[in-house]
């Protein structure tokens, strides 16, 4: 995921509908898109580390309040899967809604018939050729197969549009067919404008077009990229786990992997070789003879050149995903894809490490040295006081749970490094609390000198209040109307009332010269003295008013 | 430097609050402190705080979203459940606090709050009594405290 900040609102307000699909594939806790999602027991779902660091303070639902703990969370793999597709292709998504919503009304304004949206699709179009071609010139070192598995892997990644990905390979393989491209492209971006329920386009038109776009791909397109087709059509579906498998590798998958947890880092070479190495494999294992030990020997092999000679492709490809619901819309391309990153990593380390999630300590219990030996089974460092390592194994017992629960788990590497900056961002904070609390220190000094002094002025307002008039003069914003006899103030109270007054607002100065640092104290500090401040005059001019009335009577009688 | 580790959420949240701003309801960051906010709420219809321009800070503390923001009215209030020094009680700014909840819907619960005083879960005791005691009178006075001082000058 991108750094960017996004929001339900990024959509268009004529596509509420995608503004709450939006809003429900987030973490109500963190108000990002799932990640891990994680359901309880009352159907509410949020991200396996928010709900797991809630958990640990809490035991109800954030949503509902449910009584609920940690034993209860279960995956929710689909929601998961649908979240993480519409992270990746909703960079993509946006741009065309927004595109067909910014067409549709120049549409409407020019009333053009259908060529703006057909220059929509081809600048689309030509986007996307672009981004292929980058791709395939950072291919330039390799073979000139490449082109082939640039087109296939398209094929294979993005299934739910194989139109789309064909479109855009079929620049590279015959150039030319504009015509073509633009039909084909339109009802890809306009059923997503028609799911909005804001389609300005004719339904009719994109029906008829849709039939166009369901055709199965023209075989021409396929006879050149022969040996990856094969390979896709040898995909079959593990009978254990269910998972789509490379048939050369099921054997290998049933020995070595399939059994031994839920994390299923055999699948993942095999779509990173899918995605990367695919005819490399295929070639090997024709060579070679195709036996299990052949195949599973050339997989480090493998991983390892496309670590150094392919390393970008191999990051986007799809690791940890079923390959019914591999449909990207082309994001590879595009994403940033830093999660995925260490999926290349993964398989010599995840194999074990994933297939227990590490149980809750309850730390009263534990003395120094026994927490000193559980960091040390879990790899962690032995540093700091007792607090720190208690919160260190917190921690990185919320973060490996949460990974356990990811379908693109990190290796544990990736999760000491982020263990580190959390305590790296731990100790700024302890130091910036540290400093804070000194600084309340002189705050509570100050807050006092400043109470005495409130306390004077208080009393002088006290002693003044036997005076009609002085209250109201002291305080004449506060109550405009509330004395009629303000008209008479007494001169010398008054300024000393103000002496007093600018006393506290010197020491006012002082303070804020002091403390500009830490706002939220002082602001809260100045509060609390201008809600006292209110308080003395308010009690004062109930007073006050207590003694009008006591008089009123009198003269009214 | 507030923003440099300030969460993404909060960002979030204050952005939202100023693009889509929840009605009779406004709040607004300090520039030096993303997590102190200027808030105003207008008196719900139909209330005796009816008219009235309440002004409030809200103060996010570290642990936010985990643990509830700090919210004061700064506006004097004759309410029985706010106190004197602007302190509310409510439960999700305490114990029923959820980290789904957010500013803004601290900020419409605060808003009902007004709708529907609470004598019998009472802050400022003398008030809640008065309340009890002769409801109409209760109301009457809070709505001189809200000519008096929420008023829109």
């Amino acid at each position: 995921m991108d750094n960017s900040i996004t929001d339900p609102l990024d959509w268009p307000a004529e596509f509420a509908a995608m503004r709450e699909i939006d809003s429900h594939l987030r973490c109500p806790i963190c108000k990002e898109f799932l990640r891990a999602a994680m359901m309880l027991q009352c159907y509410h779902n949020f991200c396996s580390e928010c709900i797991r660091r809630h958990l640990d303070k809490e035991s109800t639902c954030p949503a509902c309040r449910v009584a609920t703990s940690t034993s209860q969370l279960r995956r929710n793999v689909s929601l998961d899967e649908v979240s993480q597709n519409f992270v990746d292709c909703r960079s993509q998504l946006l741009k065309a809604v927004k595109g067909s919503v910014d067409s549709s009304k120049v549409k409407t304004q020019q009333l053009p018939t259908t060529t703006e949206t057909m220059d929509y699709n081809v600048a689309i179009q030509q986007k996307k050729r672009r981004r292929v071609s980058t791709r395939i010139s950072t291919r330039s070192t390799r073979s000139g197969q490449e082109y082939h598995t640039a087109a296939t892997d398209d094929d294979i990644d993005d299934e739910d549009f194989v139109i789309n990905s064909q479109e855009s390979s079929k620049p590279i393989n015959n150039n030319g067919k504009g015509v073509d491209r633009q039909k084909t492209a339109g009802p890809v971006l306009r059923s997503r404008a028609g799911a909005g329920g804001a389609s300005n386009h004719s339904t009719g038109e994109m029906e008829s077009q849709d039939s166009v776009t369901s055709e199965p791909p023209a075989p021409s397109l396929l006879t050149n990229g022969q040996p990856a087709e094969s390979f896709k059509h040898n995909l079959v579906q593990c009978p254990v786990c269910a998972v789509g498998v490379p048939e050369p590798y099921t054997n290998t998958h049933l020995d070595k992997f399939c059994f031994q947890g839920k994390k299923d880092p055999a699948y993942t070479i095999s779509y990173d070789l899918i995605s990367t190495q695919a005819p490399d494999v295929i070639r090997l294992y024709e060579r070679q003879g195709t036996t299990t030990s052949d195949v599973s020997g050339a997989t480090p092999a493998s991983l390892q050149q496309s670590k150094s000679s392919n390393a970008f492709d191999a990051l986007s490809g799809f690791n940890g995903r079923s390959a019914q619901t591999s449909s990207s819309f082309q994001s590879k391309f595009e994403m940033p894809v830093s999660p995925k990153k260490p999926a290349l990593e993964m398989p010599s380390e995840l194999a074990f490490d994933f297939i227990t999630r590490l149980p809750k300590v309850t730390y009263s219990v534990l003395n120094d040295k026994q927490l000193r030996k559980r960091l040390q089974e879990l790899g962690l460092s032995t540093q700091g006081d007792r607090q720190l390592l208690q919160k260190r194994h917190a921690e990185y017992v919320t973060i490996y749970n949460a990974n356990c629960d990811s379908s693109r788990p990190q290796p544990v590497t990736q999760l000491k490094k982020s263990l580190a900056a959390w305590e790296q961002a731990y100790e700024k904070d302890l130091q910036s609390k540290d400093a804070q609390r000194r600084a309340q220190g002189t705050f509570q000094r100050q807050q006092q000198e400043l109470a005495q002094q409130q306390q004077q002025s208080a009393s002088e307002i006290n002693i003044s209040s036997s005076q009609p008039s002085s209250q109201s003069s002291s305080q004449p914003s506060s109550q405009p109307s509330s004395q009629p006899s303000a008209s008479n103030s007494s001169a010398p109270v008054q300024s000393h009332v103000n002496n007093s007054l600018v006393a506290v607002a010197a020491s006012r100065a002082h303070l804020s010269a002091h403390a500009y640092k830490h706002k939220d104290e002082y602001d809260e500090l100045i509060a609390d003295i201008r809600r006292r401040q209110m308080a003395e005059k308010e009690r004062a001019r109930v007073e006050e008013e207590k003694k009008q009335k006591e008089k009123e009577p009198l003269t009214v009688v | 430097m507030a923003a440099a580790n300030l969460p993404k959420r909060i960002i979030k949240e204050t952005e939202r609050l100023m693009a889509d701003p929840a009605p009779g309801i406004s709040a607004q960051s300090h520039d030096d402190n993303l997590r102190y906010f200027d808030v105003i709420i207008t008196g719900p219809d139909q209330s005796p705080f009816e008219g009235g321009i309440f002004k409030l800070e809200l103060f996010l503390p570290e642990e936010y979203p985990m643990a509830p923001p700090k919210v004061r009215f700064l506006t004097k209030i004759y309410h029985p459940n706010i106190d004197k020094l602007g302190r509310i009680c409510l439960d999700i700014l305490k114990d029923k606090w959820s980290p789904a909840l957010q500013i803004r819907t601290v900020l419409l619960s605060i808003q009902a709050l007004l709708s529907c005083p609470n004598p019998d879960d009472p802050l400022a005791n003398d008030v809640a009594q008065h309340w009890k005691e002769n409801e109409n009178h209760a109301i009457e006075t809070a709505r001189e405290w809200t000519g008096k001082y929420a008023s829109s000058d």
